[in-house]
């Protein structure tokens, strides 16, 4: 390989210009004709011009004040983001603004985390408070929290609720960069190893499966890409699959969840009403959809959050879920090769750690909605209606763009050295 | 660095790979089960849009309209009252009491859901919306004789299809019931299953129909059993409890293979299947179909059961025979007998001919599609050769059509019922060897008595009508 030139040439910044167009037009055609489908709303005709506007204006905006920021993450994001917008609006116009206030805060976190993760350099300073915090979330759940769907997950404040775990999951993966980019014995390793169980086992507790196959797998990835140890990574799954077989001889709940996963059918009105609902809403659509507004998504339960693929792909029709799925997948290729251009550790594992975890839950969720696997209860990252989610999510993508960052001024320093030695040298 | 970035792409791998599988699934999943999942009586969509949408006419193949929607929007029937209880399985009810109808499973046409930008766009300002018209592949004319000629007495299916096109031209099912009055039918007509399209969902025991198929495997798993001769005294005794007998009795003393077929002997094919072993037979029968999963587009039709396990050797050489736990569907047995018709090939059975949308735009929705190489080009004329001669000297001389060679096998099959003894089922399954008239049929009265007599009587008679109507 020609390793120089790939090291030396600054990335080609691609014009997406067009693609940001057509995404911005689909979003304002989308509520232009929500606004005048049931009578004239004038929430949706303002919606129509400000949330491809919030699209435009931070591709635009920020992309020209940081140019280092990967365009396409930052594309792709703020377009699922308002897709869900769309959706959550058609099904509950007041969710949607709740959503829309949860977008705009996600954006500002995005960007203090963008800016942290470039230019903060003593992050070891965070690690013991963000290990103390996120154990003592996840035990204030245990002790406070309340129960919705079988899991007790949430935390009620009165005026809004707050899931730890989706925090917990990014403090996870901070944690593990740090300590993982720099410590390699077993012995250093126990505090991040006991911090990493310690968070698990407590969403173990919470009965939160989904939460805790995510934080599980993240923690397996992550620790294989910095140790390349195959053996303990495949013994730690098997252990996981050994405790899968072992809950699910032991909790009637996970054997129910199984069952109806084979065959929803047997129980349509009962336990396998979501599913059955959601693989009618999907096959109603069929494959351009009926059209926003004109079909009846609201039949799907938890249509806004988990259930909402099945919701989007009744309207959109499957071959906007077919989008979907590969606009998730460009934006995993792009965070996959940020990993693989940073010349730190730290900063490869942080991606590697961001894009599994959003890739695991994106599958997790798509699969169990049209029935490849079982259902496990968790959001479709920047789509799904909830707070925690999105604010979850846009952290998560403040730290691909601060690694972006990073990664582009390396190559650009490293681009200018080598010019200079090639002017001196002629 | 180096080992990161080379993990990292390793990951990536996985990632891409993962949601390859999931497009590639989901893709497979709507295009097999879409209609399936849409057409349950759990989609409220159907109901709601039967309200606000005007359901397109259901047609027969000659233009006939089976059923239409008056101007104040309920459904009739402008078709004779027998012929109207003849098709009403086939037509299907609109409250989805009988979920494998026309009216329910070909609802995304009928109701709209599936037509295209156009016909939208041009009913945009209209009050209500109106579907497409579905023209079917079924030969009304034909059905409603089928229902004329079967036994007043007898229940029973009857299934007959194009096997070089795999077009449905007839699905009578009895008991009737009848879809302008879809509530009013007996307690003793519930209780038999009267809302059950038996054409594609009775499940019987086959008999010597299946004969066919333990004669297919054989052919393909003994070397030279064509030059083989039985010996057959009526009876033979499996083990000691078991004995396999001839419906008669009497013995057919020294026959070769083809003999045993068209005689339908019991002892020789009971000594085939012992000989072959249950794994060949159900080898054999699941290509054919049995224990699979059909995902057919345009119908639901339920497979036949070959048993998971066979108990001892007596109930094996019973299940060569067609006997045992065996169950048949008869338009399955159709699309078999349609097969050795059309050189070994299984075409899709198709019930959907055209889809007229309101714009006037007209889909072709007839292509045949090949299901399964059944049987190679060697066995397959072994298998017309015998099922010709069964008809032309053999147990099937009532199904000849004159003018036409008729290929064909019959059953009967015996019903335990611990009610007492029940008259066996007659069965009759074969196609016309033709060009012009490539029909394949299946023919089963229930406890009706002697396949040849009985199914094979009416087969004969319904191919002669459809080589005379359908077109």
């Amino acid at each position: 390989m020609d390793n120089r030139r790939k090291n030396t040439a600054p990335l080609k910044k691609p014009d997406i210009d067009w693609i940001l167009l057509a995404m911005a037009l689909f979003e304002a055609t989308a509520f232009v004709l929500l606004a005048f489908y049931n009578g004239f709303d004038a929430v949706a005709l303002i919606l129509a011009m400000g949330v491809p506007m919030l699209l435009v204006a931070q591709v635009l905006l920020l992309g020209r004040a940081f140019p280092h920021l990967d365009k396409y993450i930052l594309t792709i994001a703020n377009f699922l983001c308002g897709i869900g917008l769309i959706v959550i609006y058609r099904l509950s116009p007041e969710k949607a603004l709740k959503q829309l206030l949860f977008y705009g805060v996600g954006v500002i976190l995005m960007m203090v985390m963008t800016a942290m993760i470039a230019r903060f350099r003593q992050w070891s300073k965070f690690r013991i408070p963000l290990m103390v915090l996120s154990i003592g979330s996840l035990a204030a759940t245990l002790v406070i929290g309340k129960e919705t769907y079988g899991a007790k997950n949430w935390i009620d404040f009165g005026f809004f609720t707050l899931q730890p775990s989706e925090f917990v999951k990014v403090a996870l993966i901070l944690c593990l960069a740090m300590d993982l980019s720099e410590k390699r014995t077993i012995a250093q390793l126990v505090p991040v190893g006991v911090f990493a169980m310690g968070c698990v086992g407590l969403i173990v507790l919470e009965k939160d499966l989904g939460a805790v196959l995510i934080c599980f797998l993240v923690c397996m990835t992550v620790y294989y890409t910095a140790t390349s140890n195959l053996l303990l990574v495949l013994f730690g799954l098997l252990g996981a699959s050994g405790g899968a077989v072992l809950m699910y001889k032991l909790f009637p709940h996970v054997q129910t969840r199984v069952a109806i996963w084979k065959d929803p059918w047997a129980t349509p009105e009962d336990g396998g009403h979501q599913i059955v609902q959601s693989l009618i809403a999907i096959a109603s659509g069929g494959v351009l959809g009926s059209g926003i507004g004109l079909g009846s998504p609201n039949k799907v339960p938890v249509a806004t959050s988990d259930f909402i693929f099945a919701a989007l792909c009744e309207e959109f029709g499957i071959i906007i879920g077919l989008v979907i799925i590969a606009l998730y997948a460009i934006l995993f290729i792009r965070g996959m090769l940020l990993a693989m251009r940073a010349r730190s550790s730290f900063h490869a594992l942080l991606s590697v750690g961001v894009i599994t975890a959003l890739a695991l839950q994106t599958f997790m969720i798509i699969g169990g909605v049209i029935k490849m696997i079982p259902l496990t209860g968790v959001t479709l990252p920047f789509i799904s209606y909830g707070g925690s989610s999105m604010l979850s999510c846009m952290l998560m993508l403040g730290i691909l763009q601060g690694v972006s960052i990073i990664v582009g001024e390396q190559d650009e320093s490293q681009w200018r050295m080598a010019r200079r030695r090639g002017e001196s040298g002629l | 660095m180096k080992e990161i970035r080379k993990n990292a792409r390793g990951i990536l791998s996985v990632i891409l790979i993962a949601f390859a599988v999931l497009s590639g699934y989901f893709f497979y999943a709507i295009y097999a089960y879409g209609t399936r999942w849409f057409t349950t009586p759990y989609n409220t969509r159907l109901s709601k849009a039967k309200s606000s949408v005007i359901a397109g006419d259901i047609l027969d193949r000659n233009g006939t309209v089976l059923a239409t929607t008056d101007s104040e929007g309920t459904r009739t029937y402008p078709i004779s009252s027998d012929a109207r209880k003849a098709l009403s399985h086939v037509i299907g009810d609109t409250k989805a009491n009988v979920p494998t109808g026309a009216e329910t499973f070909l609802s995304a046409d009928l109701l709209g859901f599936s037509s295209g930008i156009f016909d939208r766009a041009s009913q945009f300002f209209a009050e209500k919306r109106r579907g497409s018209d579905v023209q079917l592949t079924i030969d009304a004319d034909l059905q409603t004789y089928i229902a004329d000629i079967f036994p007043d007495e007898d229940n029973g299916a009857v299934a007959v299809i194009n096997y070089k096109t795999g077009e449905v031209l007839s699905l009578y099912s009895k008991p009737e019931y009848d879809v302008k009055y879809p509530d009013d039918y007996s307690e003793k007509e519930a209780e038999q299953g009267v809302l059950i399209n038996r054409a594609t969902q009775g499940r019987y025991a086959p008999g010597s129909v299946f004969k066919i198929i333990t004669l297919a495997c054989a052919l393909e798993n003994i070397p030279n059993v064509q030059e083989r001769t039985f010996d057959c005294e009526g009876v033979y005794a499996v083990t000691e409890e078991m004995d396999l007998k001839d419906t008669d009795g009497e013995g057919h003393g020294e026959l070769t293979l083809k003999e045993a077929f068209t005689k339908s002997c019991n002892i020789a094919f009971g000594q085939l299947a012992l000989e072959l072993g249950e794994d060949k037979l159900r080898a054999t029968a699941e290509r054919l179909g049995f224990n699979g999963n059909f995902l057919f587009s345009d119908l639901i039709v339920y497979e036949s059961l070959f048993p998971k396990s066979i108990g001892d050797e007596g109930e094996l050489a019973w299940t060569g025979v067609g006997q045992g736990k065996l169950t048949a569907v008869p338009l399955h047995f159709c699309m078999i007998a349609g097969a050795i018709g059309n050189d070994g090939m299984m075409v899709e059975p198709q019930l959907v001919m055209t889809v007229t949308d309101n714009a006037g735009g007209v889909k072709n929705k007839l292509n045949t599609k090949n299901y399964q190489q059944c049987f190679s080009a060697e066995i397959n004329s072994v298998l017309q050769e015998y099922m010709i001669a069964t008809v032309e000297e053999g147990t099937g001389k009532k199904a000849q059509v004159e003018g036409y060679t008729v290929a064909g096998k019959t059953g009967t099959a015996q019903v335990n019922s611990s009610g007492g003894a029940y008259d066996p089922h007659a069965w009759f399954v074969g196609y016309i060897d033709s060009d012009d008239c490539p029909y394949a049929i299946c023919v089963v009265v229930e406890n009706g008595g002697s396949g040849g007599s009985v199914a094979g009587k009416l087969a004969g008679k319904i191919l002669k009508k459809a080589t005379e109507i359908v077109k």
